[in-house]
């Protein structure tokens, strides 16, 4: 009886310990945001390296923005994605445009991510909006501000 | 007032837990005047124990509502995500109306008090049946007084809680909104105002101290089981399981926060315990376990301290908190193994 008792409590605790194994294998991976732990669409991912090899997936620039600046170490580099075509390329080329129309169903946050300058100001003249520039650009880290510093953009 | 399934749900548990709950404190109060008047006659024997068995039948269904609404109103919270923009988990929720005027802005002092009231109730409601099934056992209503005043504090502050959760559905609650989203707050009192690139693994002095303090009331508790099933007075064994079992209830608290639960949402920077309810639900059981585990050292203690003889009660309680605490612990190393 006393060793029946023992199996069952012995077979409870296997099952539960192997609990959060089981339950990754039904969810599955799926990316989540660093900052607010939303599903990351990938169409609008910033990645931050950090030093030990260490990347963060963020949903989208604010809260990437948001993180660097709460985390007070900067990123050795800040990926973002070109919501033209998908591409991923470094931040500090990147051309930030804040949207003014309803965003919130069907985008992360209002600022989007351009590659080249023309794109983003033919989306301005075609859906409105403003180019951040300034202390109002996002992302910012230490080799950002030496080349916009270099580049005469801020 | 937002209605879906379950704040209809827990509506319903509000009122039964209010209606009970006045019904269990008018007994308490019926069985003191009895007890002033001292002068029960022959007669009135049937009638004590039909009483008798009616009080037990709906303080137990009181036990049952209470445990029931604790993960409910979790769940009550979780589906209000998604009412209000920016608010990305029950963080957000519970914040809603923070900002406001009007009578919304007690909604987040009433969340407050309930994350407080329902744990307590779930022990308060173990330590009336602890109470009640010892004086069973004893047949001499030694215990009597005891017994009345647990299910007195256990009756009163069912009716407060159900109250609170009743305002909380009822409120307006849907006009209001955040100054921000629930994650970009600016406030130092945010739960990532300590947010920075930290040990990805859940390794730290934080899981040291937790793992410890578990290890230590898991150890109390198996020698205080040796000593009661050989019959002898576990003393001091029990005394320290309880006080460790005290002190992991403020640590258990701060290590979910900002260990567990990044380490279970896979996100370690994301020190929000309420998300767990929405992306990782298999870390309730731990929690769970522990919160009941924790509790089971304190009915265990009251068990001895009213009844030292009494074996048939403590012991299931003491194995029980050991499994429960075991099970926490393996549940951690395994999710931290898997990282």
């Amino acid at each position: 009886m006393r060793a029946r008792g023992l199996a069952l409590e012995v077979t409870a605790l296997v099952v539960i310990a192997l609990l959060p194994a089981f339950a990754d294998l039904v969810r599955g991976s799926t990316s989540r945001c660093a900052q607010d732990g939303v599903a990351v669409d990938s169409n609008y991912a910033v990645y931050a390296r950090y030093e030990g090899d260490v990347e963060l997936e963020f949903c989208g620039v604010s809260c990437a923005d948001l993180w660097m600046r709460r985390s007070g170490k900067p990123a050795i580099a800040v990926e973002v994605t070109d919501c033209v075509d998908g591409h991923r390329f470094a931040a500090r080329n990147a051309h930030f445009v804040k949207i003014y129309v309803d965003w919130r169903e069907s985008v992360p946050d209002p600022i989007r991510v351009f590659a080249s300058r023309e794109e983003a100001l033919a989306h301005i003249r075609e859906f409105g909006g403003e180019l951040l520039v300034g202390p109002r650009r996002p992302l910012g880290t230490a080799s950002d501000l030496r080349w916009d510093r270099a580049s005469g953009d801020r | 007032m937002i209605t879906n399934g379950y704040s209809g749900l827990a509506a319903f548990a509000a009122i039964l837990q209010i209606a009970l709950g006045v019904v269990v404190v008018w007994f308490g109060i019926r069985a003191l005047r009895q007890r002033a008047a001292s002068n029960p006659c022959v007669a009135d024997e049937a009638d004590a124990e039909s009483s008798y068995y009616f009080r037990f039948v709906v303080g137990l269904t009181l036990c049952g509502v209470v445990i029931a609404a604790w993960p409910l109103f979790y769940l009550v919270l979780q589906s209000y995500v998604g009412q209000w923009p920016g608010v990305m988990c029950i963080d957000g929720v519970v914040r809603i109306g923070a900002s406001s005027a009007n009578s919304a802005s007690h909604l987040p002092g009433l969340v407050a008090f309930m994350e407080i009231s329902k744990p307590a109730l779930v022990f308060l409601a173990g330590s009336w049946l602890v109470v009640h099934l010892l004086m069973q056992s004893q047949r001499g209503g030694r215990l009597q007084r005891v017994s009345v005043a647990t299910m007195l504090t256990f009756g009163l502050l069912g009716v407060l809680d159900g109250a609170a959760e009743g305002a909380y559905l009822v409120i307006p609650k849907q006009e209001q909104a955040l100054a921000t989203g629930c994650c970009t707050v600016d406030s130092q009192e945010s739960v990532f105002a300590n947010a920075g690139p930290r040990e990805p693994s859940g390794r730290g002095p934080l899981t040291v101290a937790f793992v410890a303090a578990c290890a230590w009331v898991a150890f109390w508790v198996t020698a205080s089981i040796r000593r009661i099933r050989m019959s002898q007075a576990a003393g001091y064994r029990l005394a320290l399981a309880a006080v460790g079992a005290a002190a992991l209830i403020p640590l258990g608290a701060i290590y979910l926060r900002e260990v567990a639960a990044p380490l279970f949402l896979q996100l370690p920077y994301h020190q929000c315990a309420y998300c767990l309810v929405g992306v990782a639900p298999e870390a309730l059981v731990a929690v769970g376990l522990f919160s009941l585990a924790t509790f089971a050292v304190g009915w265990a203690v009251i068990a001895r301290g009213l009844d030292r003889s009494n074996q048939a009660i403590a012991l299931p309680l003491l194995r029980f908190a050991r499994f429960g605490f075991l099970a926490t612990l393996l549940m951690l190393g395994v999710r931290m193994a898997t990282a």
